[in-house]
């Protein structure tokens, strides 16, 4: 089992504030760029997006000028985060990329410190700002009024102190500071608003209300520059008049609720609108470059999922703009998208599988749909990991070990960027592996320290990446409960589990369904026979909670529990297994051994051919189980049957554990197990006429599919075993 | 992150609209003063000076900025022309062109080249301080050797003649009678650049009389008599031969100034039974020697056995000298000859040496020969003609009248000279440099009385309240200089016939023999003489006939 000390729940990253610039990565030597070279390199998409590479020559500009919202989509390790800082970290000295972690704990912090006027999405927005104020590239920086505008009247309206309220907007100062005319322009015009805040807020002591307010807004819409006044008299209710929507906006913003995640969306809307008009002129056709860029890190915690809903319900209102939005979102459909009734097509971009789509905004409007552009993060390739493995292990000529250790990462990971990346830095060794498991006990570094990488993985993909919406009482159980649901085939599997007494306590109230939402919401791909849908993570999970070789006890207690509940029910359709008779024997193959399985698969052997089809399927339902763990028999049982019985037990004994070889995806493919599964049902077939035909058909088709690295009965989590490992 | 040079280029120079537009715009001011840069440096290479360029290892083309065409004899009056062309520049001015080879070879050659500018530039000098305009701009167009190069400078003065800041309206100079020389004149005037040809002498180089207005060559004019008026003025000076006392030796190059001069000394009346028939030598070029020495051996021994004294040389300068050296060497020391020959023979003072003067007497120092030709001018000519008639009129009425009222056909080019002289001492005396002028072998005078025609040409012409006038009216002004509106030249009154020719302009008679003593032969006026054989009407009006 794991070390408690060791997994301690870290949300969001926060021992890495954003911004530093710092490559986090571990100890690990994976390159940063791994994976992203179509969408990094010159001529790629993002160098497309910001009309600039890295190198800071000019790219043709992909889209425009109405652009989509770039959201990254892709579960837990997939690489989100890593990109969207090596895009801040190797286009921002070329354009001006702003980067923000929605999840940042700061911006809580900061907003705590004044809630009245600020809050976490204002304080994010104003992280974007300050960005664009200290842009020093071309053009010089990009200076904020309208949004200055904005928190100058949401600070107005708070009712704060005269002192608060001009530190206020002295804070908000820095956004105006371009160094050109124009920043001569915006100085003068904070002077005035300064000055005008000095004629209305007498008393001194008093709090900015009623007339005063309405003055002070009014002072701030006609002494701003036309656009400003534009933008505030758009705002809903303003009709025209830049004072009364800023007015609109500062009482919005003070409602609260509903009322002020709208106000915070205008900000954002203003915000865009700056950058926009930044580009916008002569000037900025001379001396500006590219696009500027606004990445949202965490785009799906509660801030930033505002913030995105903001800029694309804009877009879907027709606004079109040229800033560039790129945000990461765990789940492949996003949920605030999925029930969005739709007739096109959304826009996909799998960058490891095609070209960019040629994008336009959808016909239909009102849809925050439309303006989204879904950008699948990239696998990993076979060749890639080859690539790093060997650098890893400085080529070690151990040919045939590192074959073993490649295949196994392939297994494990899924391709998954961070997986592989955690797995090559255990399989630095190339150790002896006969099951893929046993390398995630092998240690690799987190955060200085060595711990299995089994650990480590679990620690950087589950306790660090939280769903956003698990209550903080369960943050820590989560990983607890994941691992005793990792034995689950289906809900069904996992409610019989948290419900049993054994686990009741652990489960704390949270059900198996809440559970299930949740590890959809992180990310986690679902399977049609798997509880926890991704391989990688299961084995994860199933390693920590069957412990060493020598351990298991909960590992079986939980298999234990899981057949006595299948076999405490009727026979009925189970829609993993055929029946639940043989989902139970599933479990019991693991908890305690193949014999009740065989004499299962025996007495309903269609010695007659009737049924023959089903007993297939229930034979490849059984072989589905993981293996029990310590020694693995299974070769000297398909040869050497140890049941007692008759002869059909015991070459059904023989059967079933050439086909559970067969079927283990966790080895390398068994060509002798193969060879074997088709022998024997060569051998049952002439034995028993009637169930021949089915017989000598599943011999070709599973020998044939054994042989092609495919396996038996497919399943989603382990398609991609079989592409090349 | 590694930046490497050309990022850094990049960021600097090509990071913003705005700089790739700077970059492109200094790119583009760049590559303007390259190239302008690179063709200056081989306009160097290849060009000579503003508006001459290298040609065949000839510097070609059109000058007037003092460029001396690489002679340094010639720098001093090109520094002189330049600097008087430089002080009219502001004013309305028109252009005369001086047209003949500026790179002789020969010493010979570059001293009569430096007297032929010399007096190009003190007619210029004259005239631009004259009260008539406009004032005259000279400029040099050096058509190669021999005017082969002749179609590389025509464009240039067609372009100048057409070009409203050159206002070229005359092209003179052509001291050769060549066939390129006159491929030149007919270039010209057909392209309407009026010409005046101031010393070729060739007939080829003028328009026939013509009844009808036609002419060869429409626009030209010439202030020298021919070859053939030559040679007749020779003859009716010298009276008719016997025929056994005189023998043609002529060039067989084909060279019109040669051919002319053999056919008016073949035309020439004989009395008296046939003489020696006409003898020939080939010679390779104008100032070629070759081996035309080698050919005259046994031409002067045929010569000495014929009994002949009198030798018609129709041939260059640079072969007579050889042939009078010959002359001089072989037997028939018991005999004094004459050689007569055309106006090239002027040139012979400049081709002779102290030692080929010394061959040519006998050992008590007197001359063998004597060489007698028609000069276009000799300087003592005005002089001695006023002292004649003033002798004349005493013997008639034994009162010696003053010379001031000798007739105005003397008179008039005596003052022209006077002028000529005092201008010449006052350039001197101011410390203007033109070089030594010698006047005795008429290239200045004729230069500069061409030059000076060519000027009333463009002023009489010039319609009143214009600057200056067309190239078409100055070439049809040739036909009315006579009468009043005659030039009085330094070498005559220049009255021209409708055709552009001179009309009785009277030639110097003038011999060259070796003087007694050591050094260069003496060059003496003998008498003017008229081709027709009378002179020049003293009202210069152009008789019919």
């Amino acid at each position: 089992m794991y070390s408690e000390a060791m997994l301690q729940y870290a949300p969001c990253d926060i021992d890495h504030p954003p911004h530093s610039g710092h490559v986090r990565h571990g100890g690990a030597r994976m390159s940063r760029e791994l994976g992203f070279e179509g969408l990094i390199e010159d001529e790629g998409f993002f160098p497309g997006l910001f009309g600039r590479n890295a190198r800071g020559r000019d790219e043709k500009l992909l889209y425009g000028p109405d652009l989509p919202v770039v959201l990254l989509t892709g579960g837990p390790g997939m690489g989100k985060q890593r990109l969207l800082e090596l895009l801040r970290d190797r286009f921002g000295r070329r354009v001006p990329v702003a980067y923000a972690d929605c999840a940042d704990p700061r911006y809580a912090a900061e907003a705590g410190r004044r809630p009245a006027c600020r809050s976490e999405a204002t304080e994010t927005m104003y992280d974007v700002a300050l960005r664009m104020s200290e842009w020093e590239g071309p053009g010089g920086a990009l200076p904020t009024p309208r949004f200055f505008a904005g928190m100058a009247a949401v600070a107005a309206g708070a009712r704060l102190r005269r002192r608060e309220l001009e530190q206020e907007l002295e804070r908000y100062r820095t956004l105006l500071r371009p160094r050109r005319a124009l920043g001569r322009f915006m100085r003068n015009l904070l002077t005035g608003y300064l000055s005008a805040l000095a004629g209305v807020v007498a008393p001194a002591a008093a709090p900015l209300v009623g007339a005063g307010l309405t003055e002070f807004l009014e002072k701030l819409a006609s002494t701003g520059a036309e656009p400003v006044r534009a933008t505030y008299g758009d705002y809903p209710g303003a009709a025209g008049s830049a004072g009364t929507g800023l007015r609109l906006l500062a009482h919005d913003f003070q409602e609260g609720g509903e009322e002020r995640r709208f106000a915070e969306g205008f900000l954002f809307r203003a915000l865009r609108e700056d950058l926009d008009a930044a580009y916008t002129g002569l000037g900025a056709a001379l001396n500006r470059v590219g696009r500027p860029a606004v990445l949202l890190q965490h785009a799906n915690w509660p801030v930033g999922r505002g913030l995105l809903a903001a800029a694309l319900a804009d877009r879907a209102d027709g606004h079109r703009e040229r800033t560039v939005l790129v945000a990461s979102e765990r789940v492949g459909e996003p949920l605030f998208l999925a029930d969005e009734p739709r007739t096109e097509e959304r826009a996909y971009y799998r960058p490891d599988q095609e070209e960019p789509p040629d994008w336009q905004r959808l016909p239909a409007r009102g849809r925050l749909g439309q303006g989204v552009l879904m950008l699948r993060m990239p696998l990993l390739t076979t060749e890639h990991i080859h690539k790093e493995l060997q650098q890893h292990t400085g080529g070690a000529p151990e040919a045939a070990r590192l074959r073993r250790a490649q295949s196994a990462v392939h297994r494990l990971s899924g391709r998954r960027p961070r997986m592989v990346q955690r797995l090559v830095e255990a399989a630095g060794e190339l150790p002896e592996l006969d099951n893929d498991r046993e390398l995630l006990d092998q240690p690799a570094g987190l955060d200085g320290a060595p711990l299995a990488v089994r650990d480590v993985l679990l620690a950087e993909l589950v306790l660090r990446q939280l769903p956003e919406r698990l209550p903080a009482e369960h943050t820590g159980r989560w990983l607890d409960l994941l691992t005793q649901l990792s034995v689950a085939h289906t809900g069904d599997c996992a409610r019989a589990l948290l419900r049993s007494p054994e686990l009741e306590r652990l489960a704390g109230g949270l059900t198996a369904d809440e559970v299930g939402r949740y590890l959809h919401e992180s990310g986690w791909p679902a399977c049609e026979r798997h509880f926890i849908g991704d391989f990688g993570l299961r084995q994860l999970l199933m390693s920590r909670l069957h412990g060493p070789p020598e351990a298991g006890t909960e590992w079986r207690r939980n298999h234990s529990l899981l057949h006595t509940h299948y076999r405490s029910r009727a026979e009925a359709p189970d829609r993993a297994f055929g029946t639940t008779a043989a989902h139970g024997l599933n479990h019991d193959l693991v908890a305690n051994g193949p014999e009740r399985a065989v004499h299962h698969l025996a007495a309903r052997f269609p010695a007659d051919g009737v049924g023959a089809e089903e007993w297939c399927d229930q034979l490849l339902a059984l072989a589905q189980a993981p293996s029990p763990g310590g020694h693995d028999e299974r070769h000297a049982r398909m040869t050497v049957a140890r049941v007692e019985g008759t002869r059909l037990e015991r070459q059904l004994d023989e059967l079933l554990h050439a086909v559970w070889l067969c079927e283990e995806r966790t080895r390398p493919p068994d060509i002798a197990a193969a060879d074997r599964m088709a022998q024997l049902l060569q051998e049952l077939a002439r034995e028993y006429a009637g169930a021949a035909p089915v017989l000598t058909a599943r011999a070709g088709r599973w020998d044939r599919r054994a042989r092609n690295r495919q396996p038996l009965q497919s399943c989603s989590c382990t398609s991609h075993i079989g592409e090349g490992s | 992150m590694f930046q490497t040079v050309a990022d850094r280029l990049h960021d600097h120079l090509w990071n913003t609209l705005l700089k790739k537009i700077i970059t492109c715009a200094l790119a583009a001011l760049l590559a303007v003063g390259a190239y302008v840069l690179v063709s200056r440096i081989t306009e160097q290479a290849d060009d000579c000076a503003q508006g001459v360029s290298k040609s065949g290892g000839e510097c070609i083309g059109v000058n007037g900025s003092g460029y001396d065409f690489g002679v340094p004899g010639i720098a001093p009056v090109a520094e002189r022309i330049a600097e008087e062309n430089r002080r009219i520049d502001k004013r309305p001015h028109v252009t005369v062109a001086m047209m003949l080879p500026l790179q002789p070879e020969s010493r010979a050659e570059r001293r009569q080249l430096r007297s032929e500018l010399q007096g190009a530039f003190l007619a210029q000098y004259i005239a631009n301080r004259e009260p008539g305009k406009p004032v005259v701009r000279l400029v040099l167009a050096n058509p190669g050797k021999d005017y082969l190069r002749q179609d590389e400078v025509v464009p240039d003065l067609v372009r100048m003649a057409h070009s409203k800041s050159d206002n070229l309206r005359a092209v003179t100079g052509f001291n050769l009678s060549l066939d390129a020389t006159k491929e030149a004149v007919r270039s010209l005037t057909e392209q309407q650049v009026p010409v005046l040809v101031a010393r070729a002498s060739a007939s080829s180089l003028a328009n026939r009389e013509s009844k009808d207005g036609t002419y060869d060559f429409k626009g030209l004019a010439r202030i020298i008599p021919t070859n053939e008026q030559q040679a007749r003025a020779l003859a009716a000076f010298n009276g008719s031969r016997k025929d056994r006392q005189t023998v043609l030796l002529r060039d067989t190059r084909p060279d019109p100034y040669v051919r002319s001069l053999a056919s008016a000394f073949q035309g020439l009346p004989e009395d008296g039974p046939a003489g020696p028939d006409d003898m020939t030598f080939t010679s390779p070029g104008v100032a070629d020697p070759g081996d035309v020495d080698n050919q005259f051996r046994p031409t002067v021994n045929t010569i000495c056995n014929s009994g002949a004294d009198t030798v018609y040389f129709a041939g260059r300068s640079t072969h007579l000298r050889l042939f009078l050296k010959r002359l001089a060497k072989e037997a028939c020391t018991e005999r004094k000859f004459t050689v007569v020959s055309g106006s090239d023979a002027a040139s012979l003072n400049n081709r002779m040496t102290d030692e080929d003067w010394a061959g040519l007497r006998d050992s008590s120092g007197k001359p063998r020969l004597t060489v007698q030709y028609a000069a276009p001018a000799h300087p003592d000519a005005w002089d001695a003609k006023v002292r004649a008639w003033q002798e004349d009129r005493k013997k008639e009425t034994g009162k010696t009248p003053p010379a001031s009222r000798a007739p105005a056909s003397l008179r008039d080019p005596q003052a022209a000279l006077e002028e000529l002289k005092d201008t010449i001492a006052a350039l001197e005396s101011a410390g203007r440099d033109i070089g030594d002028v010698e006047l005795g072998d008429s290239r200045t005078m004729m230069v500069h009385d061409g030059v000076r025609t060519a000027v009333e040409a463009i002023r009489g012409a010039k319609p009143t309240g214009e600057a200056a006038p067309t190239a078409e009216q100055v070439g049809n002004r040739w036909a009315t200089m006579q009468s009043k509106n005659r030039v009085n030249g330094t070498s005559g009154r220049i009255c021209l016939t409708k055709a552009g020719n001179p009309y009785a302009k009277p030639l110097a008679v003038v011999t060259l023999r070796p003087g007694t003593e050591a050094g260069p032969g003496t060059l003496a006026f003998v008498d003017l003489a008229w081709p027709s054989g009378k002179p020049q009407p003293e009202d210069c009006v152009v008789r019919s006939g």
